[in-house]
């Protein structure tokens, strides 16, 4: 069991912000950290590194890293910390930025086989595409059989094709080591395939804890389909009127009848919502 | 996905508001639609569809809907899960599939064979893009 319970004040965007998270995490948990930037996501794994401070305990199992009168040093943390820009040392080949952190060739033989870079072994990171520089700073990551593995976004800098690969064995590494992992993430689907576990924070507080599907998936009463929009106009077509909704960066219309249009304003955010059984997918 | 292919025979409108009808074999759909892309006028053919479970099925049925698409076809498959069934129609020449309880199924009595009336409101039949 992984217990959090920290705080610190911050100075955000909107002026000063407190920190605040308690959490427990089940060993070998899979965990994505979802919310606004600047909601204080990337100093929680940072204060978790030990990178910030903070005042409040980190247990890890029966580890203390952190309490009221004591801090682990960043280095004496078992953690693994796989940041969006990679962060590999461009003097070293594939092979020597895993060894640089522990030195088990076994261990770096079986990461890269896993993420099938092992032909890449001897190449510096200058010659590696974007996404092949990410799986090796995971594999990096790794390498000290971290008791927490701490992802900032990860994929964010790659494109779609590459994202759903990494996806795919950021799961195998999972699968194969058990590491308990915290992903920062924005993206529901990758959220979706990979965490067991969602927590939404919302100006330094927990707002929302539980399941991807039951945290992510925006239901209106039993209506599943639903979505957040703003009505620009409200057409009178006939005996009936068309509504004008932009939704993140569409538009869609949809028919209202009059009792319908008598509640809604131009310019109000509606919620647009049906059942389940109602879209058509192709 | 259901699909029919069909040809338009008219298009009443009014402002954004459209009605086409067309003919499908030598019966009638009709499709009630805000704008049409400029393709889609009398005599030409286009594909329709509708969703599975946008469909209801009439048998032996006597007396006035206000469903505009009143079509007669044949059951030619029943696929009946715990509470929905899959129905397949044949509907002129074309294969539609429609969910319905398994409830009304069984209270219909319908079985492969069947000659029924398809109900499909104007609104939920749409233009394939």
């Amino acid at each position: 069991m992984i217990k959090i319970d920290i705080n610190k004040k911050l100075h955000g965007a909107k002026g000063e912000m407190d920190l605040n998270v308690n959490l427990e995490i089940n060993e070998g948990d899979f965990l994505a950290l979802a919310g606004k930037s600047g909601s204080g996501k990337t100093t929680l794994l940072r204060i978790l590194a030990g990178l910030e401070s903070s005042s409040g305990v980190i247990h890890i199992g029966d580890e203390v890293w952190q309490d009221e009168k004591f801090s682990l040093a960043p280095q004496k943390r078992k953690i693994g910390f796989v940041f969006q820009d990679y962060a590999l040392f461009p003097n070293m080949t594939v092979e020597e930025n895993l060894l640089f952190v522990q030195n088990d060739k076994a261990l770096a033989k079986q990461l890269l086989e896993v993420t099938e870079l092992s032909e890449l072994a001897k190449r510096r990171p200058s010659t590696l595409s974007g996404g092949q520089k990410q799986r090796v700073s995971l594999c990096r990551a790794l390498m000290n059989r971290p008791k927490l593995l701490l992802m900032d976004e990860p994929l964010s800098a790659l494109d779609p094709a590459m994202r759903t690969k990494l996806q795919n064995e950021i799961l195998t590494l999972h699968k194969e080591f058990g590491t308990t992992t915290i992903m920062v993430s924005h993206d529901p689907s990758e959220i979706y395939r990979l965490s067991s576990r969602v927590v939404v924070l919302e100006q330094g507080r927990v707002v929302d804890d539980g399941l991807p599907k039951e945290v992510l998936l925006k239901t209106n009463g039993s209506q599943k389909f639903s979505f957040e929009g703003e009505l620009l106009e409200l057409i009178k077509v006939d005996v009936m009127f068309v509504a004008i909704v932009a939704i993140g960066q569409q538009l869609v219309e949809v028919v209202v009848s009059p009792m319908e249009a008598k509640g809604l304003k131009v310019g109000e955010k509606v919620s647009i919502s049906t059942k389940a059984f109602a879209p058509t997918i192709v | 996905m259901n699909k029919l292919s069909v040809k338009v025979e008219k298009i009443d409108k009014n402002d954004k508001l459209h009605i086409v009808t067309c003919k499908l074999g030598c019966q009638r759909i009709k499709v009630v639609s805000l704008e049409l892309r400029d393709t889609i006028k009398i005599g030409s053919t286009v594909e329709l569809s509708v969703k599975s479970t946008n469909i209801s099925l009439a048998k032996n049925f006597t007396g006035e809907l206000s469903i505009v698409n009143q079509l007669t076809a044949k059951v030619t498959a029943i696929d009946k899960g715990d509470l929905l069934s899959s129905v397949q129609v044949e509907l002129e020449r074309f294969s539609l599939e429609c969910l319905l309880t398994v409830e009304a199924t069984l209270s219909m009595g319908l079985s492969v064979g069947d000659d029924v009336m398809v109900l499909i409101k104007g609104s939920e039949v749409f233009v394939c893009g």
